[in-house]
């Protein structure tokens, strides 16, 4: 999962794009040591040190990983992608939020 | 090296099963535990030392052999004496993820199906059976039977939850078994009579019934928890009813508000303008 989430990252560097974690693990300074070794450069909630920490018992989650899918609204668009049908999803909403090019308007 | 290993696990199952019938079944159950825990220490070791990856291969064939080995044991036992403590206790780590799973473990299922519906140890299996929802057709029957029969309130409870939860997977599954596709892939991995009923079943019923089952297990079972859980059932059952209602594609997610490791405070609004890949991980 780091390696894809890297380049994920790196490629929409400047792009309308955040990959955010939601981290189940029992102590801070194991996450924070992970983040260190494995360049984990986008930011996590801690969620208490557990798996049934506040957010992800309000989110239901019970297999780990799991993903959502937000556009720039907030809105839920997908779940559970990985791999080329996440980026191909982000893709797509980025998409979404460029500016349609004007139709010409014939004279 | 390897070699001598495979051959050292195999006699280690021989001579711990001759000693087997003079032990008493507690006994006997203990012994069957060592010998898989002792061949999880050998495999351990010599996993470190494989160099190529035809003995590790061979390395975890022989682990499959001393696991369904181990688990044929567990089953001998508890079928021999099933009056017994033991039985159930072998029974229980068959199924619970004691010594892992192999094909053997759905003969334990059966077992608890035909003879422990009613026991009042049942609540950790039922708990346990959600994983085996789509390997073993018989889940959901199994679940449905304990929920009718067994007239404990914590075993009723667990079943309650675990097959709204059942229920709510298989309405997901059916959804993806009407792309005839995914239907072909799935009937290779998954037991063929549970997929044909998968596809014949309504999805928007098995859910709208995950919701009752939701329901009944905060109004009836609120209180109660699974074994080693944090919250109770309710709380849980809470979860899957705000997941189903407000978690959807299409659906506003709900504001997120914390910290990060260093202890400082953002939330998932500060990201609105933004792509979003919400992520829930966690490292092991």
């Amino acid at each position: 999962m780091y390696p894809h989430e890297r380049s994920l990252v790196k490629r929409l560097a400047g792009e309308p794009f955040a990959l955010l974690g939601v981290n189940s693990d029992s102590d801070r300074t194991v996450l924070k040591s992970v983040q260190e070794r494995e360049q984990i450069t986008w930011r996590s909630w801690w969620d208490g040190g557990s798996t049934e920490g506040p957010i992800a018992t309000q989110w239901n989650v019970s297999a780990w990983p799991t993903v959502y899918v937000l556009d720039a609204a907030g809105v839920i668009r997908h779940k559970g992608l990985r791999g080329e049908g996440l980026d191909a999803a982000v893709d797509h909403l980025l998409k979404e939020l460029r500016p349609r090019k004007p139709f010409k308007t014939i004279p | 090296m390897i070699h001598l290993t495979i051959g050292g696990l195999f006699l280690l199952g021989t001579a711990a099963s001759a000693t087997e019938a003079q032990q008493t079944p507690a006994e006997a159950l203990q012994t069957i535990k060592r010998d898989w825990q002792n061949s999880q220490g050998t495999f351990h070791k010599d996993y470190e030392k494989a160099k190529t990856d035809k003995d590790r291969e061979k390395l975890y064939e022989a682990q499959a052999r001393e696991r369904r080995s181990c688990v044929r044991r567990g089953l001998e036992l508890a079928r021999e004496h099933p009056e017994g403590a033991a039985a159930f206790e072998a029974l229980e780590w068959i199924i619970t993820g004691g010594v892992g799973y192999c094909p053997e473990t759905w003969q334990a299922l059966d077992l608890v199906r035909r003879k422990y519906v009613s026991d009042p140890r049942l609540g950790k299996i039922c708990w346990h059976a959600r994983i085996y929802r789509l390997s073993y057709a018989a889940t959901e029957s199994l679940l449905r039977t304990v929920l009718e029969k067994n007239s404990h309130r914590n075993v009723q409870g667990i079943a309650c939850l675990t097959l709204a939860r059942v229920l709510q997977s298989y309405s997901q599954m059916g959804k993806l078994l009407r792309d005839s596709t995914k239907a072909k892939l799935y009937a290779e991995h998954y037991p063929p009579d549970l997929i044909q009923t998968l596809q014949t079943r309504e999805p928007s019923k098995l859910l709208k019934e995950a919701e009752t089952l939701y329901e009944r297990t905060i109004q009836h079972y609120g209180d109660l928890k699974e074994p080693d859980a944090k919250h109770t059932l309710g709380r849980k059952a809470q979860a899957a009813l705000f997941e189903m209602h407000h978690l959807q594609v299409g659906q506003r997610a709900p504001e997120i508000d914390g910290e990060d490791p260093d202890g400082r405070r953002f939330k998932l609004s500060d990201y609105r303008g933004k792509v979003v890949v919400l992520d829930f991980w966690g490292h092991w």
